[in-house]
């Protein structure tokens, strides 16, 4: 078969389009160049001085997946397995999609997750459309995760009119498991695309990579957001936001007392506990009963108008429902909306949690783009801009170890509240 | 599967007779040619051999040809080092006379679709403040006019460098009218010192050299870049003409090679490659013949491709390099026919092989008034001597289905 794999210059893609290869399919190399921030030093985007970095300081970046470094890694690697390697430039789309998309987001005091829009957009769209017009049959690429295909009978008169349906599992190493940023997926992209290491440990890729001798063997894992350097994604924001969202202001409680002063509300994330100061506050009511039962405050939202971050105590911060919209369904939503035997995982690190799902009751009409999830215990910072996944139980995978672990994206969308 | 090389503006093959000669000074001629011993005159020898050669096809004398890395550095060497050298000269003007005068920045014209060697030189240098630069825009054809040019020029203009064949388009400059113009020009203004109050004419003429008057004195010009690897000659060797009399700043420094214009040990084998190949293409007769054929190829080819619906030719076909075919495609992406063609062993591009591999629309066709979606469905076919008619079949054969095959691909979203 005639296959594209995209190739990061990281290990996984490196071995991924190993085993293809030797499997025998006929392969083509393609590397994605995305947009990265110009005022990053290695990007050969600044001469001299910048106005941003007056001391001549410029940011570093390394293990970043569209530099220069990554680039001749994967060509090396297209290079050592001898298949033809191009380069597609995604710069304008990914700025457009992803970078905007990011800092729109952030405008609006929510946290994006661009990887999930990355996926759906850039690699499995853009991508993924490129390797389709060179003539490739599908893309592979080196994600932790699972396609599986099952043939769904529409007619039972008629086995011939069955529909192959595609179901989105996890990657059999839930260490690595990348499922949670490939939900917006659909029938069409799913059917196109390969994830040859879906059924395989990280260890034994690294091992693999050392086996073959690719030329990416000991690279360390990069798992940073790809388009800016710096170590802490405010400074990027502060590059590129209006200085209005990092102006201080008051923090106040869920009553409305104000209790300290903020650094700007885009130093904040819902859950956060860190540059949370009540002790000057404090100190001018010279109210020391306050500071003896003094109880961690954590930020529980925002309140932009007044350049107001509101804070809680530990109780506040768990949420017991939330409303998704933008959502994704992999499958036909009406039968996720039914199913009881449901779980969601509201970030990339969190571990799932079983869940209810309900049309969203404040929706009079079209409730088909937002729904209600509430979850079978309290869960902790629901962060509006984050997505949420909604798992359910493999059916193979259950008979095949007697045991049900929620290991199939159903689908899932955007927290909104 | 044989490969069909359709991308000569890029690069070409070394001519087999140019490599034989070539050959020698990599191991028995190894020589220095700065050095005293028979080595190395073995080897100033083989330099001063091909530089006459190259003199001979110019129309100048062995002392005006600098030898250079290629043509990037050539250009680079002909913008900076006149500028750098006016500079000066201004400078010591004022010091003399004892008078501040302001507004003496120099003024460069150019044109928008330069290649990008003279375009971010020029570039450079109004970021750095040093000069006021006209970028002069082609018309619609793909072609700089004469008259533009001349509205362009200020007092203080000192050089004008427009190329003679686009690389992209293919499209011929008047390059001998604008060198006339500028002459003329020259002439009405009283000139006391040569290098003062004068305009130098540049041309790059790196992708013109194999089919075009390479004349300087019947161009009119004062600098001319050439490349060695545009006519099957080896990578890495080019050369500036420099009319005698004409100063420049120095670039590379460390020693006297080049007349002292260009410092570094000379690139024997290169240069000795380089007259070789510029040698073959002097012989004029065979040169003709290979143009005549060359061109009823590209004429195939171009009215082949023109028979895919919604296609179009990019730039002047008259005023054409006979062996440029540069057609647009709307509604099929440039880059993804490119790989296409390459999955059947067609190597094409879809401009310069400088800027491919990048979706942004390219510089030229935007100048030429393109909007950005007719510049995305571009390909660019550059013929050779070794282009044959089955190979332009084959082109023809295979181009419609990948077209028609982008053209109707569906969304996935």
């Amino acid at each position: 078969m005639k296959l594209a794999i995209a190739l990061s210059g990281g290990v996984d893609s490196a071995v991924a389009a190993k085993i293809l290869k030797d499997y025998g399919h006929d392969l083509v190399g393609l590397f994605l160049k995305l947009w990265s921030d110009p005022t990053s030093s290695a990007q050969g985007g600044l001469r001299g001085t910048s106005p941003l970095f007056p001391d001549g300081k410029t940011c570093r970046r390394d293990n970043h997946c569209c530099d220069y470094q990554a680039l001749e890694d994967a060509r090396a690697v297209a290079a050592k397995l001898n298949i033809p390697f191009y380069v597609i430039n995604a710069k304008s789309e990914f700025k457009k999609a992803v970078v905007d998309y990011f800092l729109t987001e952030y405008q609006n005091l929510r946290t994006p997750n661009p990887c999930i829009i990355c996926n759906e957009k850039i690699k499995f769209d853009l991508l993924l459309k490129k390797a389709l017009a060179i003539g490739c049959e599908k893309l592979a690429t080196g994600h932790y995760a699972r396609i599986n295909q099952r043939s769904k009978i529409k007619d039972q008169n008629d086995k011939s009119k069955s529909k192959k349906e595609y179901h989105l599992l996890k990657g059999v190493d839930e260490t690595k498991d990348q499922s949670y940023m490939l939900y917006r997926l659909n029938q069409n992209q799913l059917a196109k695309i390969l994830f040859p290491l879906g059924e395989m440990k990280k260890i034994d890729v690294r091992k693999l990579a050392i086996k073959y001798n690719l030329p990416v063997k000991e690279k360390p894992e990069s798992q940073e957001i790809c388009f800016f350097a710096d170590k802490d994604y405010r400074n990027f924001l502060r590059r590129y936001l209006p200085e209005k969202f990092f102006l201080p202001g008051e923090i106040v409680d869920i009553e409305g007392n104000v209790v300290g002063q903020h650094q700007g509300l885009l130093n904040y994330t819902i859950g956060q506990r860190k540059l949370i100061d009540q002790k000057s506050k404090i100190k001018n009511q010279n109210d020391k009963s306050k500071i003896k039962d003094k109880k961690p405050l954590y930020v529980v939202g925002f309140n932009q108008e007044k350049n107001q971050l509101i804070v809680g105590g530990n109780n506040e911060v768990f949420k017991k429902e939330m409303i998704v919209n933008s959502l994704n369904f992999i499958h036909n939503s009406e039968f996720i909306i039914q199913n009881s035997n449901l779980s969601v995982k509201i970030r990339y690190r969190h571990s799932e949690v079983t869940c209810k799902i309900t049309s969203h009751p404040e929706l009079v009409e079209g409730s088909s783009d937002n729904i209600k999830v509430i979850f079978a215990e309290p869960q902790r910072a629901i962060t509006p801009g984050q997505s949420a996944v909604i798992y359910g139980r493999s059916p193979s995978r259950e008979a095949r170890f007697g045991r049900a672990k929620w290991d199939e994206v159903l689908g899932g969308g955007i927290i909104e509240s | 599967m044989k490969k069909i090389y359709l991308d000569h503006a890029a690069t070409t093959l070394v001519d087999d007779n140019v490599l034989k000669k070539m050959l020698p000074y990599f191991s028995d001629k190894f020589g220095n040619p700065s050095s005293i011993h028979g080595l190395g005159q073995e080897a100033r020898f083989a330099v001063d051999e091909a530089r006459r050669k190259i003199a001979e096809f110019l129309n100048c004398k062995t002392e005006e040809i600098i030898f250079t890395s290629g043509g990037s550095e050539s250009d680079n060497l002909a913008i900076r080092g006149i500028i750098e050298n006016q500079i000066s000269k201004i400078k010591m003007q004022n010091d003399r006379v004892k008078i501040e005068k302001e507004n003496q920045k120099p003024h460069i014209i150019t044109s928008v679709f330069e290649h990008h060697a003279v375009l971010q030189s020029v570039k450079e240098l109004e970021e750095e403040g040093k000069i006021e630069a006209t970028y002069v825009k082609p018309n619609r054809d793909g072609i700089i006019e004469v008259a533009d040019v001349e509205a362009a020029i200020k007092k203080n203009t000192v050089l004008v460098s427009i190329m003679y064949v686009n690389n992209e388009i293919g499209t011929v400059q008047p390059i001998r009218e604008i060198g006339k113009m500028i002459e003329k020009q020259n002439q009405k203004s009283k000139i006391k010192d040569q290098n003062i109050g004068r305009i130098f004419f540049h041309t790059d003429a790196v992708q013109a050299a194999e089919y075009f008057e390479m004349n300087v004195d019947y161009l009119h010009v004062d600098l001319l870049t050439l490349s060695a690897h545009k006519i099957y000659g080896p990578k890495g060797v080019g050369l500036l003409y420099l009319r005698d009399g004409v100063e420049i700043k120095q670039q590379i420094v460390g020693g006297g090679q080049e007349y002292k214009k260009r410092a570094g040990t000379e690139n024997v084998a290169g240069i000795v490659g380089f007259g070789k190949a510029v040698e073959i293409l002097n012989n004029k007769s065979k040169i003709i013949n290979n143009k005549n054929g060359i061109e009823n190829l590209r004429n195939g080819l171009i009215d082949g491709l023109l028979k895919i619906p919604n296609s179009f030719l990019n730039g002047s076909r008259e005023f054409r390099s006979p062996a440029n075919v540069n057609i647009s495609f709307l509604n099929a992406e440039g880059e993804s026919i490119l790989l296409n063609l390459d999955m059947e062993n067609i190597a094409a591009s879809t401009g310069s092989a400088c800027t491919s591999g990048s979706l942004e629309p390219s510089h030229v066709l935007i100048s030429m008034g393109l909007h950005p979606e007719q510049c995305h469905g571009s390909i660019r076919f550059t013929l050779g001597r070794s282009t044959t008619k089955a190979e332009i079949g084959k082109v023809l054969e295979v181009m419609p289905k990948i077209v028609e095959k982008l053209r109707n691909m569906s969304p996935m979203k």
